[in-house]
């Protein structure tokens, strides 16, 4: 059992935009009943549960079960995973070894958000809210400041002023431009255009990108992801059960991740291993993930890479190792990103046009390479694909996870 | 070390630190307008922002280490131009430089660009920390164009 391979045999979402306002609980279950559906398991045969939240608290998953109607008999592995962008890899890990070591046989794995991030980040368009100090109220929930006292005093807004850092260095290094930036956003909407669950379809050029508004320098608005209401949900289990399934299994053979510093101050100093914000350690996360999948950079068929930002998607490109670095720029250039490209990025519209989930997203990208490799993507069908890889990122380029991905 | 201070208002209606047992000395020197820095007694590693343990990979001395006065000036590593605010008071602001500053110690603080058009900066700007008094009690380390 220990050296079992592992696949996913049952994915699922929601539509995005949770225009009823369900609680983030209520999207989760949606998105359960749809992957266990799939999968041709039943509700009982779930044995392992993992939630995927921004929330600190615990308590969406025990919530979700009870929810679910699991209540009343025991889950063998329980838990919520709360590390942003890297959640759904980091509950991959969880799950990988909760297989092998028997503790579970079926491990649902669900994220999502309500959408109340949109209405924050709208809110701050036209900010109404008092400063009320951010200390203060991260305080008040009885949590530490510790870092916050030495960043939120200087106003950033949100995560958005964090990634600009990333991007204005990156550009001043390596001379990315923003029309490489808008590469990523263009390939992104290129692909929603024909996926019916995109929030955003219109067809969009690198000018209409860097023609937008600037929300922080060098980000325009449509190098930022668009938060929306939704939840995903997959199911991890062992090559034994994967085969008798619903559908053919679709094997995570690669886990990979790697941690660096959260405090802007300290990702930007450079590291004696050589990181520092725009060298991140991604690099590391992609080589594990890589040497245990047993393939390399060029083997990868289609890539779905956490685009909270279009500089997000370059990092990876760079630090996973499909462009060496400070060449992300150019890589993203000339259509190279989008079906029918060298390296076909997130054939949904990622998060920058089908929608951000909060920490579901995570998820939803796990599910598009499945449904790649399984050959279900119609017009979005990426030819013969063999091979994908999901990248996960949080922090500021902190936390990075790589999870490999392969068809029979 | 420039020293400008703003005069001291009640009214600061943004963002307040609370200082933290470990933090509160870096804020009493920054009321002060000196820029301090933790640097282990043991193996001499100087460090930002305010915590416990040395942060050498190679050191793990604890609660020892001298807070050291800082020269306050430095380089910009890499910053952004807000044009969009967290809250209304912030947006009165707009826009405005919130960075990284790479001091000549070699430590790195966040802080904001002030005292030019946010257009004239650029990486490796040489600048020097100006401390505002947001409070009775903080005074917050930004930095300016450093003069000549």
């Amino acid at each position: 059992m220990a050296d079992q391979r592992l696949a996913i045999v049952g994915i699922g979402g929601t539509p995005y935009g949770n225009p009823e306002g369900h609680p983030v609980t209520s999207l989760h279950v949606e998105a359960a009943k749809r992957a266990i559906d799939d999968s041709g398991l039943t509700k009982r045969d779930i044995d392992g549960l993992i939630i995927c939240d921004h929330s600190p608290d615990v308590k969406t998953a025990y919530r979700t079960a009870e929810h679910m109607g699991m209540a009343t008999w025991p889950k063998q592995f329980l838990t919520a995973v709360t590390n942003g962008g890297v959640a759904a890899a980091m509950a991959n890990d969880l799950a990988a070894h909760a297989l092998r070591s028997g503790e579970a046989t079926n491990v649902l794995i669900v994220g999502g958000g309500s959408g109340r991030v949109r209405r924050r980040a709208q809110e701050a368009l036209a900010p109404t809210t008092p400063a009320q100090s951010y200390t203060e109220r991260v305080a008040g929930r009885g949590q530490e400041t510790m870092s916050l006292e030495f960043d939120v005093p200087y106003g950033p807004f949100g995560v958005i002023s964090f990634y600009a850092l990333v991007a204005q260095r990156h550009m001043y290094e390596y001379g990315t431009t923003s029309e490489q930036l808008a590469a990523v956003s263009v390939a992104c909407r290129k692909h929603a255009y024909l996926n019916p669950r995109a929030l955003k379809r219109e067809p969009i050029t690198i000018d209409d990108v860097i023609n937008a508004p600037y929300i922080c320098e060098p980000f325009h608005l449509l190098d930022c992801c668009l938060p929306a209401g939704g939840s995903d949900a997959y199911i991890v289990t062992t090559e034994d059960r994967a085969r008798d399934l619903r559908h053919p299994p679709i094997w995570m053979d690669g886990i990979g991740h790697a941690h660096s510093a959260y405090h802007t101050g300290l990702l930007c100093t450079r590291s004696d291993y050589g990181f520092d914000m725009v060298r991140q350690v991604g690099k590391v996360a992609g080589e594990r993930a890589f040497a245990q999948a047993g393939i390399e950079p060029k083997d990868i068929d289609l890539v779905q890479l956490y685009d909270s930002f279009t500089m997000t998607v370059l990092m990876q490109l760079e630090d996973f190792g499909f462009a060496p670095k400070g060449e992300g720029g150019p890589f993203a250039e000339g259509g190279r990103l989008e079906i029918g490209g060298e390296l076909p990025l997130n054939t949904n519209g990622g998060m920058l046009s089908m929608g951000q989930s909060g920490v579901g997203s995570t998820v939803m990208f796990m599910n598009e390479a499945v449904a790649q490799l399984r050959g279900d993507c119609g017009d979005l069908q990426v030819p013969d694909a063999k091979h994908a890889l999901v990248g996960s990122v949080s922090g500021t380029m902190s936390n990075y996870g790589a999870t490999i991905f392969a068809a029979d | 070390m420039a020293t400008e201070s703003d005069a001291a208002s009640s009214e600061y209606r943004r963002e307040i630190p609370i200082p933290s047992p470990v933090s509160q000395p870096y804020w009493d020197a920054c009321k002060r307008h000196e820029l301090r820095a933790q640097r282990c007694r043991t193996c001499n590693w100087l460090w930002m922002y305010p915590s416990r343990m040395c942060h050498s990979p190679d050191c793990s001395s604890l609660d020892d280490y001298d807070w050291e006065l800082l020269a306050g000036t430095g380089k910009v590593w890499t910053f952004t131009v807000n044009h969009r605010a967290p809250n209304v008071e912030w947006a009165e602001e707009l826009p405005y430089v919130f960075g990284v500053i790479e001091l000549d110690e070699g430590v790195m603080i966040t802080s904001n660009v002030i005292g030019c058009d946010p257009s004239e900066v650029h990486i490796g700007m040489e600048v020097e920390v100006v401390f505002e008094d947001i409070s009775d009690e903080i005074a917050l380390p930004k930095f300016r164009p450093r003069s000549a």
